[in-house]
């Protein structure tokens, strides 16, 4: 079976290597078998936790799985990542591992690959003859470099660095397009590699179409000689002037750009001298640089799955004259509705040349002739969308030399004003309003360890360019940078905009009112309450206050002037602040003492008297209710109210075991409760003591979960309602 | 004397990898800092310049794949002046198929005449091309007879088979050797002066 899954797997690679010249694959030096995953829907990759030492906030991760989102959501191409975000896993470190696809942050040089050289990335990729990847790791060199999330000055951004590697960990080599993702060098001062380009797309669809694309074949020749030229490097533009697609011709001069959408294109080629250069790519190509770039007289028309074939093109000799280099930083970024001032080095840009971009919408100024560099402005009109841009020097003598997608038009930066609020839950929940500019559809925004992407569930939404909205998730506590990122890459950022804290929840106040004159023993459950929190009943601090635990605390009210419902708030020793309600009453809180008999049968029905005090002329009593919270409990069958001290009470039907009693009255909310007062007894029992939470609110007065019970306090207490504060977060 | 052992060694050094299957190693990319010749020279601690007489890919230990590289050493311009020098970088191709290729780390073929600048070596003894593919640059003849630089593949299409000249690529970024050379010598020199 073994055999035969080999030999199935071999003739699909063979297949994949005969169809297959499109951009730059990553192949395999000895046969130019292109590198290709077997399974490339689902390619497991784990990033390690640790993450880089010089990112403490979780935003490096985060980073990372950004460049996974946007090589994931590529359109036409069914290739997935698929992250294991399991501890075990992210715990791993094992990068040479072929059982783990690891990202991970190189910090002592583990690997040996850094030992000083301005490598920033490496991603080693291991693979059979046939072309199969087996393993693949990225490692950061974070022995040699420091990294960063939020655009620090000298350090290189993990985003842009990921989505590179990401690209060599799919199988894609270096790019020939100076505004590409895949292309070769770095530095820290540019983040433009986070987008995609066409090159990109088009690459992942040639890995594994989910659609049928269209294709324009060709083949490249010398005018002088006939012979065909091997490894030119053949661009697709569009009607528009943008770059959208490119191939390296075969060593029979035979070309086929593939997974090209319908449109028109004009198709040239060119040498792939500098900036990028055969030196850039893997092995397994040839590549000639001996000519001048040249274009197709007629257009290619592509509609659907079509191919279009153009025949040969015939070039001509080399000629004294080249746009870029590798010591230039590319992508060169020009912004829509800007004037950007462009510096590229070249050979033989003298006077009496002639530049012009490939999309005349772009209006070049008078350039400036230095011989090795060029200098000219480049004015995008307002609302042009993203996108790369060829440009063409032509020299005095009609030489022509083209820099395939030298230019990347992006939208202006977002920029992000305002963050309300500020503050908020850890555990999330909090609706956030994000103000600011240059707010596009598909936009993202990071909030410490989470991604909101623009119309995905759980995500956010952009209302207008000035406006985003979002519901915060579950994140890391601390001070967050709220970060909005274009799909073109560009970020805006508003530093510490937002605080995620360990905030108490305040889920239960049992009572919910008690006597004025004070010394009502309250429970307040909830989370993230922490040692030392106080309480405030209309901003008066409370007594004997005891934190529990986490999700309980107890005190004593100290009592205030009858009325309400009051503010009662519950304050972290690091000003995390939750609010909920408090009323006092007139008069004194029940008490519950005794219960006689203290046991009776589980099938109910007897009758009991229920001694204590300052019982209300209509109380409430349950049994098995919590003594936390008040919730639950069941109802007696019948209460009687002998005097205010005495109630005769039918038991209803429990569960044996041993259960509270909770007296309670339903007009204000004040309540007494006997842990333990009462034992139901029978043969059903024996499985100790069992409260069974009601279904609903019984009689509307012992819940007080959630704000709804808030509501009814006000109802029952309206009338009386005095100041009632707002309530807002404070960290 | 000096030259019998030289040759002598050269001669068990051929013989050695003769009968090993031809190796391609052209291992490459990753992503490198842009660096110009000055940074290259002040970041290597090795800088040599040779002729590649023969390449050999193998399985370490560990199970990672790096190729021994013979190298006949021309000019030493940092670390210790050996005629012949083995280095090891990592990638490369095995004779049963399994490889290991890092995208961005420029390959050596046996023939090619090159300028490398080198890191220090891990413990392994891998070394790295400074700056990745930047690290590496083809030494050529330019139609008078001097020595030139490339950043290409010097053995495809720009030169003359032949002569091992330039033939085309005037679009090619060539460097020339004389001016890279006194670029090397003032960088080591500020490095050393620091």
């Amino acid at each position: 079976m073994k055999i035969l899954h080999a030999l199935v797997w071999g003739a699909a690679v063979a297949l994949v290597a005969a169809a297959v010249t499109a951009h730059v694959r990553l192949r395999n030096p000895s046969n130019e078998n292109p590198l290709v995953w077997s399974d490339p829907q689902a390619i497991g990759i784990v990033v390690n936790s640790t993450g880089s030492a010089d990112v403490t906030d979780g935003s490096d991760v985060t980073a990372v799985r950004l460049a996974i989102q946007d090589w994931n959501e590529v359109a036409g191409s069914d290739v997935q990542l698929v992250e294991d975000d399991s501890e075990a896993a992210m715990a791993r470190t094992d990068w040479s591992s072929s059982g783990v696809h690891l990202v991970f942050f190189d910090e002592e040089n583990d690997s040996g690959y850094f030992s000083g050289g301005g490598t920033v990335a490496l991603t080693p990729v291991w693979f059979y003859s046939s072309g199969q990847i087996v393993d693949a790791d990225i490692l950061f060199n974070g022995s040699g470099f420091q990294f960063t999330t939020s655009g620090v000055p000298g350090r290189f951004d993990i985003q842009d660095v990921a989505a590179h590697e990401l690209g060599h960990l799919l199988g894609l080599d270096h790019s020939g397009w100076a505004g590409a993702t895949m292309y070769p060098y770095v530095d820290t001062l540019v983040i433009e590699h986070r987008s995609l380009s066409q090159d990109e797309v088009a690459g992942l669809r040639d890995i594994s179409a989910s659609a049928s694309f269209a294709t324009i074949t060709g083949r490249i020749r010398r005018a002088a000689d006939d012979s065909v030229v091997r490894g030119a490097h053949v661009v697709a533009r569009d009607e528009f002037g943008r770059t959208q697609g490119s191939i390296l011709s075969g060593d029979d001069g035979r070309f086929a750009i593939v997974e090209l959408d319908p449109g028109t294109y004009t198709v040239y080629a060119e040498p792939l001298d500098e900036p990028v250069s055969s030196y850039n790519l893997g092995g397994g190509f040839t590549i000639e640089v001996d000519f001048e770039p040249a274009l197709y007289a007629a257009p290619a028309v592509l509609s659907g799955g079509d191919s279009a074939a153009l025949g040969t093109l015939y070039v001509d000799a080399d000629v004294l004259l080249n746009l870029g280099r590798n010591s230039d930083r590319f992508p060169v970024r020009v912004v829509a509705g800007a004037t950007t001032t462009v510096t590229i080095r070249g050979t033989g840009l003298f006077t009496g040349s002639t530049i012009e971009a490939s999309d005349p919408d772009i209006a070049l100024g008078e350039p400036t002739w230095f011989g090795a560099q060029v200098v000219f402005s480049a004015t995008v009109p307002a609302g042009e969308p993203r996108g790369h841009v060829d440009l063409t020097v032509t020299n005095a003598g009609g030489d022509v030399s083209i820099l395939p997608a030298a230019l990347e038009v992006t939208p202006a930066s977002p920029q992000v004003t305002d963050v309300d609020p500020a503050a908020g839950s850890s555990h999330g929940g909090q609706t956030l309003t994000i103000a600011g500019a240059d707010f596009h559809a598909g936009a993202r925004v990071v909030i410490g360890d989470r991604i909101y992407t623009d119309g995905a569930p759980g995500g956010a939404t952009v209302v207008d360019e000035g406006t985003i909205t979002l519901v915060t998730a579950e994140m890391v506590a601390g001070l967050h940078d709220v970060v909005v990122i274009d799909p073109s890459g560009e970020e805006g950022r508003l530093e510490d905009g937002f605080q995620a804290a360990d905030i108490p929840v305040v889920g239960t106040v049992f009572p919910i009112a008690g006597a004025a004159a004070g010394g009502t023993a309250v429970t307040v459950t909830g989370q993230d309450f922490q040692p030392g929190v106080t309480v405030r009943i209309d901003g008066v601090t409370q007594a004997q206050i005891e934190w529990v635990s986490a999700v309980k605390l107890t005190f004593a009210a100290v009592g205030g002037t009858a009325g309400g419902p009051y503010l009662l708030e519950v304050e972290n020793p690091d000003g995390g602040l939750a609010t909920s309600a408090f009323a006092y009453e007139d008069q004194p809180d029940p008490a519950v003492t005794a219960v006689d008999p203290a046991s009776g049968s589980s099938g109910g029905g007897e009758t009991i008297l229920v001694s204590g005090a300052n019982f209300s002329s209509s109380p409430d009593v349950l049994f098995g209710a919590d003594p936390d919270t008040g919730l639950g409990g069941t109802p007696a069958a019948l209460v009687t109210v002998l005097d205010s001290s005495t109630l005769e009470v039918v038991t209803p039907a429990h569960t044996a075991g041993t259960v509270s009693v909770l007296v309670t009255d339903p007009s204000t909310g004040q309540a007494g409760l006997l842990e333990g007062g009462f034992a139901f007894e029978g043969s059903s029992g024996g499985g100790g003591c069992r409260t069974v939470p009601a279904a609903g609110p019984p009689r509307g007065r012992d819940v007080l979960g959630g704000s709804w019970w808030i509501a009814l306090l006000l109802v029952l207490l309206a009338g009386r309602a005095r100041r009632m504060r707002p309530a807002p977060a404070r960290i | 004397m000096r030259t019998l052992i030289a040759l002598a060694a050269l001669l068990g050094a051929v013989l050695v990898f003769l009968g090993r299957p031809p190796a391609t190693p052209r291992v490459e990319a990753g992503t490198a800092l842009r660096m110009d010749i000055p940074a290259l020279a002040r970041t290597a601690e090795l800088i040599l310049e040779g002729h590649v007489l023969a390449t050999h890919p193998r399985e370490r230990e560990d199970g990672r794949i790096e190729t021994e590289v013979l190298l006949q050493v021309e000019r030493t311009f940092a670390g210790a002046d050996e005629v012949y020098r083995t280095l090891f970088l990592p990638g490369g191709v095995l004779p049963d198929g399994r490889g290991l290729i890092l995208p961005g780390v420029p390959g050596l073929r046996a023939g090619e005449d090159v300028l490398l600048f080198l890191t220090a070596a891990a413990r392994s003894g891998v070394r790295m091309p400074v700056g990745l593919a930047q690290g590496k640059l083809g030494v050529v003849r330019q139609e008078g007879g001097a020595k030139a630089l490339v950043r290409d593949d010097g053995g495809v299409g720009l030169l003359d088979p032949a002569s091992g000249r330039i033939r085309h690529g005037r679009g090619v970024a060539v460097l020339d050797y004389a001016t890279v050379v006194a670029e090397i010598e003032a960088a080591r020199a500020g490095r050393q002066a620091r």
